[in-house]
């Protein structure tokens, strides 16, 4: 392209950029304010929905959550197996014998709580002494499955005894 | 009022507490700039419809980012162009490039020259990049940025428009080309 054809070019653009600028102006239609507002109305409520929605799924997960923690099993209940006693190679009803153990030493330990009543006290002290001297005697015989269900029965004993002191369960006495 | 006139701090901060009553204030201060630059750029009222409202809506939600109030102005309009840009990219999206454009007349000397009319029979794309390089004042890298196409896809699309929108200025603007190529004043 020559010079004087690009200097002409050059104008008519210039003059084209001007003739844009000075197109008339529109006005703009009088609904478009409405439909605007509308629609941030429109966007207002359904965040406030998605706003709700994450609230009442945020309640509902914490008492799922809560509910969960309530209802899992305590550690102090969780049966454990005494240490220092390997159950490789062990008799399985020795091995129950010690889960079963375990699951109501744990649930003694809760029982030691609750209130007991004075002729309950007295029994729990002596079966208390028994148990030691048992535990005493497994510490240095921890396969004797007799010695283990001795101390289910000891246990369990204990734990009932416990129970007896419960004020509900003595309501329940009453009624029977 | 056009896109550089500031709002002030007080609307700037009822904007992002979305004061409904600050929010169509602002809009009537801008929706005539803001109309007239989404109808040359789309060339078709209902598209220009569809970008002022996106543009109002987005913009009061997204007002948070705004700190400087003088700055409203320019992020509206950038806003409202990325709109447009946004509606011409879905709708070229599945049309190969120049499908849409029309023939064009030669323009009748007999009768004043109807460059909007013009502008209006331009390939979308053509006249927003006539309108933002010629009219608006973007630089070609800034047009190519927005359409995420290269600065010589802008300086093709601005040849093309020009030169279908020289006929319809003026004729005392235009010029008489003689055979050798050289131009004189009409």
């Amino acid at each position: 392209m020559n010079e004087p054809t690009k200097n002409i070019d050059s104008e008519r653009d210039q003059a084209l950029g001007q003739a844009l600028n000075e197109l008339p102006y529109a006005t703009p239609p009088p609904a478009l304010w409405s439909a605007v507002r509308t629609e941030l109305d429109q966007r207002r409520h359904a965040r406030r929905q998605r706003r709700f929605t994450w609230a009442s799924a945020s309640v509902a997960a914490a008492a799922v959550l809560a509910v969960a923690i309530n209802l899992m099993p305590d550690p102090a209940v969780t049966p454990t197996f005494e240490p220092g006693t390997a159950t490789a190679s062990l008799d399985p009803a020795l091995v129950q014998a010690r889960q079963l153990s375990a699951l109501l030493e744990a649930q003694l330990r809760q029982n030691t709580l609750r209130a007991v009543n004075a002729s309950s006290m007295d029994r729990l002290l002596y079966l208390e002494n028994e148990l030691g001297w048992l535990d005493t005697r497994l510490a240095s015989q921890p396969n004797d499955l007799s010695l283990w269900q001795r101390r289910i029965d000891l246990l369990g004993e204990m734990n009932r005894q416990y129970s007896l002191g419960d004020w509900q369960n003595d309501v329940r006495l009453t009624r029977l | 009022m056009n896109f550089s006139t500031p709002i002030d701090e007080l609307s700037l901060a009822a904007l992002k507490r979305d004061c409904r009553r600050t929010q169509e204030r602002v809009y009537r201060s801008y929706s005539t700039p803001a109309w007239n630059l989404a109808l040359r750029l789309s060339g078709c009222e209902a598209q220009a419809w569809d970008a002022v409202q996106s543009g109002f809506v987005r913009a009061f939600e997204r007002v948070g980012q705004l700190r400087e109030p003088e700055r409203f102005g320019p992020w509206l309009k950038r806003i409202i162009v990325n709109q447009v840009m946004d509606q011409h990219r879905q709708r070229f999206e599945a049309l190969p490039e120049g499908a849409e454009d029309e023939d064009f007349e030669s323009p009748r000397h007999d009768q004043r020259m109807d460059l909007e009319r013009a502008l209006a029979r331009l390939d979308p794309l053509d006249r927003t990049v006539v309108w933002l390089h010629d009219a608006e004042g973007y630089t070609h890298a800034e047009i190519a940025e927005l359409a995420g196409q290269t600065p010589s896809w802008s300086k093709t699309r601005l040849s093309r428009s020009r030169a279908r929108l020289r006929p319809f200025l003026e004729p005392g603007l235009g010029t008489v080309r003689t055979a050798d190529g050289a131009g004189t004043r009409a």
